[in-house]
């Protein structure tokens, strides 16, 4: 059993730089979840892990060992692959069994090991097949038990479940993570679904263009995002992003958006973390679901006509336009408005974000002046 | 009913410009049925045209008066260790080219592609001097085959292929602690079939009828390939076209047979196919 | 411990594997393509015979003497002039029909499939074995030709025994030999087309013709290029045919520049000058490639 620790690693390929000073612990048993759009680095970061790509520069360590210069194979890892991996020409006993070949597993011992995780994973009537005659979702399964049968210290994940349909990819990740919940190692994951990211890790990792924009678990990634970038990477819809500017008025502060709207604003928290945004441009953010139609109690913030209204089966994501902004909100189908209508909108403060010009999260309590 | 009777005469005119085009492969085997005297004869009916009573015996001469069996082991070993051992070194270096770190691979790849348009023409005299003249490899099947066993145009094929191919499995089987010569020969190499089958199949064709290169290297009767068995055969007196023709369809039928069998890999080596000799 | 210096052993290769798995090939084209092509360039500038060939104190240097004599000899006009011509007779008609032959018989259809294999088993014939038949085809008197001849009352034909006609039966049957093998290759072509595009071609009202030539045609621009190359490139090679049917005959009248190659080395022994026409074959070819990768989009090219 062993923890990963990178330290400043990065990797060129050419002049192209895939990843950047990227330093994290990933602890014992964990769950770690990559994710980014694609091209960002993560498949690259998933290959340093397991080998196949040699660090430009930095340091990894699997468990206490650096293993910079152990080739893949002796580096205790295993890997799931996007497309399976599994050799053609060897059955689904052989496939499973090929590492503990290569280790020379004396052979009753290795087919003990094989039969035993067959169980686990109900492969048992398929272990004389050959991968050409299976499904996707039984492959799936195959190449996760070649990973599962040599108890390796690290499970390396590469987007394993983007080639099966929406049904059984959603049965494949509650499958997953009894199987982690079980097998009690470390997994790596890596996706650029989102779903699977929030669901499957208990931590995240968000990378962008080679570099790790946050660090945190599911809850924090998503309601304590540290930029833009994370804010309307995670969630569907994406976050609402209403540009504006900061200013000071008084004792409080006030909201200018571009819209022309004002919203008074107090900025709790330590003073040092904000004030370098007042008279500066600012974005607020706010997530569709908090969004709340207007009403009495509730003074109208964001309006404008509905430009189009997505039913989702119970709920439905209204898209307007407030000043140049588009926007989204979240509500119950029963209420659903219709194309061309006024709707307006008021959200609680404390379910908004506040990002500096710069996209940073800026750390304070938001509350409205009544 | 109207397009199926047009399907039928579309296949009865298709037999019979297919008989028209192989005319004279249908000739040779007619004539490998005649007696001697009758090949040359002139026709003067139709149904000369089938060698009726059919004469066998034409193909047992062949055998009785030269070494046939052996010109034909020759023959097979030539080629068959060209196809069979040539595939394996070439893959691997192609594999090599393909997916391993190579001290300065992307110009050693270029002279390897550049060495393609070399035709073996302006090479024989020199190989002779080398292996026939100087190595002693005169009526050899070394002397045969050696030049033979790299060649720059299958590297290159065989190279393409391997990076058209996506390298997971490759990668699945080099976590799971292979090395990399195990992952060439167990993982690489299967995947490979297509086009190795394409490259044996133009290769056997290539050789089996090779003409030049065992002309200078071969001297003695008892050794020589079944083209150049031929080539003697024809002037071997008395001259008796019968046989001549019987041994004619024999040094045929191999590449026949291969062809019926890899039938379905020569569009994929015809799509590749490139600057054979 | 024995197990630890086993796995040492086997990391220290499989490090090396790259070198490891390319050295074979890579050494037998030094020693078989590299070195003898250096030898024939080399030894196109000495007197050597073949006998002879580096055994001290019969070497001699001769410049540029092979390269003039064979420039200012007879012999050699007429095997460059004998192979152009065969080159300027076979590249079109075999590249035309071959097209032609494609277009028959692209399609799933019983009877096309039945006419790929018949056009593609000369092919798989050897041209000693094709030259054995045609020869007897050819035969002045009672060949089928001119049995074909008589009966449709045109006076025989001398074929092969005539200097005007050797040369032209030559081309006939290598046409008819090798029509086959680029047939095959355009038909390869033509199924890598999408079918998307007829489709959309039809859908605009184009018939068959104008699909073949709005479509097909440019869409097997590269692979006609590259045709031509390699059926020039054969062409230049003609060897078997005369070597076997004419031996150069009548009166040098099929003799071309590798049956020259060959009889200067083999039976006149003059290494040198042997070496030296092997260069300036080498120099064609490598014209005619040259000509066709200016001819081939960058990404297309070998």
């Amino acid at each position: 059993m062993a923890g990963i620790r990178l330290q400043d690693v990065g990797k060129e390929f050419g002049a192209h730089r895939a990843l950047c000073d990227v330093s994290f612990s990933i602890a014992n048993r964990e769950f770690f979840v990559v994710v980014g759009p694609s091209g960002c680095g993560k498949s690259t970061l998933l290959r340093l892990l397991a080998g196949l790509e040699q660090v430009s520069r930095g340091r990894i360590f699997i468990g206490e060992r650096l293993v910079n210069d152990i080739p893949p194979g002796r580096r205790n890892v295993a890997m799931v692959f996007q497309n399976y991996a599994l050799f053609p020409p060897l059955t689904v006993f052989e496939n499973m069994a090929f590492g503990l070949r290569i280790r020379r597993l004396p052979r009753r011992e290795a087919d003990e090991m094989v039969l035993r995780t067959a169980r686990v994973l109900e492969l048992d009537p398929l272990l004389q097949k050959r991968p050409a005659q299976l499904s996707g979702g039984q492959r799936q399964r195959v190449a996760l038990g070649r990973a599962m049968v040599r108890q390796p210290e690290v499970f390396l994940y590469d987007e394993p479940l983007s080639n099966l349909d929406a049904r059984l990819r959603s049965d494949m990740r509650s499958e997953l993570l009894r199987l982690h919940k079980r097998a009690r190692t470390t997994a790596v994951y890596v996706t650029h679904d989102q779903v699977e990211a929030m669901t499957l890790g208990d931590r995240i990792c968000v990378i962008r263009d080679g570099v790790v924009q946050q660090v945190a678990s599911a809850m924090d990634v998503y309601h304590r995002p540290v930029n833009l970038f994370v804010a309307t990477f995670l969630g569907a819809p994406p976050m609402n992003v209403l540009p504006g500017r900061l200013e000071s008025a008084g004792e409080h502060c006030r909201l200018l958006l571009d819209g022309g709207r004002i919203l008074p604003l107090t900025l709790a928290g330590a003073a040092q973390a904000w004030r370098h945004c007042l008279n500066r441009p600012v974005s607020l953010g706010v997530r569709p679901e908090v969004m709340q139609p207007a009403s009495a109690e509730n003074a109208p913030l964001l309006q404008g006509a509905v430009e189009v209204a997505e039913v989702t089966g119970g709920e439905c994501y209204v898209h307007f336009r407030e000043g140049d902004a588009r926007l989204v909100a979240r509500m119950s189908v029963a209420h659903k408005p219709e194309l061309g209508e006024g709707v307006s909108f008021s959200f609680p403060a404390s379910g908004a974000h506040l990002f500096d010009e710069h996209g940073r999260r800026v750390e304070a309590q938001l509350a409205f002046v009544k | 009913m109207n397009s199926r009777l047009r399907q039928i005469a579309a296949c009865v005119l298709a037999l019979l410009g297919g008989l028209v085009f192989l005319f004279p492969l249908l000739w040779m085997l007619r004539s490998s049925l005649l007696p001697h005297d009758q090949v040359l004869r002139a026709l003067t009916a139709w149904r000369q045209l089938l060698p009726w009573p059919p004469r066998w015996e034409n193909y047992a001469e062949v055998f009785r008066r030269v070494a046939f069996a052996r010109t034909l082991l020759v023959s097979l070993g030539f080629t068959g260790v060209i196809v069979v051992v040539g595939m394996v070194i070439n893959a691997a270096c192609a594999y090599a080219f393909a997916r391993l770190r190579l001290p300065g691979g992307d110009l050693l790849f270029a002279v390897v592609a550049a060495l393609i348009i070399i035709p073996f023409e302006a090479l024989a005299l020199p190989l002779f001097i080398m292996l026939g003249v100087h190595g002693g490899l005169m009526n050899s099947l070394p002397g045969l085959f050696l030049p033979y066993l790299a060649k720059a145009f299958n590297i290159f094929l065989i190279r393409q292929y391997f990076l058209s191919l996506p390298a997971e499995l490759e990668e699945a089987a080099r976590v799971e602690g292979a090395s990399w010569f195990r992952i060439f020969f167990q993982v690489a190499l299967p995947l490979a079939k297509p086009v190795l089958a394409a490259c044996a199949v133009l290769d056997f064709m290539l050789h089996w009828s090779e003409y030049l290169w065992p002309l200078i290297m071969t001297n003695r009767p008892d050794f020589e390939t079944i083209q150049l068995g031929l080539g003697h055969f024809y002037t071997l007196p008395p001259i008796q076209w019968g046989g001549i023709m019987a041994y004619s369809v024999m040094a045929t039928l191999p590449m026949m047979l291969v062809f019926a069998f890899f039938q379905r890999y020569l569009v994929l080596s015809m799509a590749t196919a490139g600057l054979k000799q | 411990m024995q197990k630890h210096s086993c796995d040492r052993l086997g990391q220290w290769l499989d490090q090396r594997a790259g070198l490891l798995l390319s050295l074979p090939a890579l050494l037998l084209l030094l020693a078989f393509v590299i070195l003898p092509f250096t030898m024939a360039v080399y030894a196109s500038f000495t007197n050597q015979s073949v006998r002879t060939f580096m055994q001290p104190g019969t070497l001699a240097y001769v410049g540029w003497d092979n390269y003039r004599e064979l420039l200012g000899d007879g012999d050699f006009g007429q095997a460059l002039f004998n192979t152009m011509y065969f080159v300027a007779l076979v590249v079109p008609l075999q590249v035309g029909l071959a097209l032609a032959l494609a277009v028959l018989v692209n399609g799933a259809e019983m009877w096309r499939r039945m006419l790929r294999i018949s056009f593609f088993m000369p092919v798989i014939t050897s041209m000693a074995v094709l030259a054995v038949v045609w020869t007897l085809l050819f035969n002045p008197g009672a060949g089928v030709f001119n049995t074909l001849l008589r009966a449709l009352q045109l006076s025989p034909q001398p074929f092969l025994s005539s200097p005007r006609q050797a040369m032209l039966c030559l081309a006939a049957m290598s046409v008819w030999q090798g029509v086959g093998f680029q047939m095959m290759i355009f038909l390869a072509a033509m199924q890598s087309i999408p079918p998307a595009l007829y489709e959309a071609a039809r859908i605009e009202g184009a018939g068959r013709w104008q699909c073949f030539r709005r479509i097909t045609l440019p869409m097997l621009k590269n692979t006609t290029i590259f045709v031509v190359y390699i059926t020039t490139v054969f062409a230049f090679k003609l060897f078997v045919q005369p070597h076997l049917i004419t031996q150069g005959g009548p009166r040098g009248s099929t003799r071309t520049l590798i049956l020259m190659l060959y009889d200067e080395a083999f039976t006149n022994m003059r290494y040198g000058k042997a070496a030296a026409i092997s260069v300036m074959f080498f120099v064609l070819v490598l014209l005619v490639t040259f000509v066709q990768r200016r001819l081939m989009p960058r990404e297309e090219r070998l």
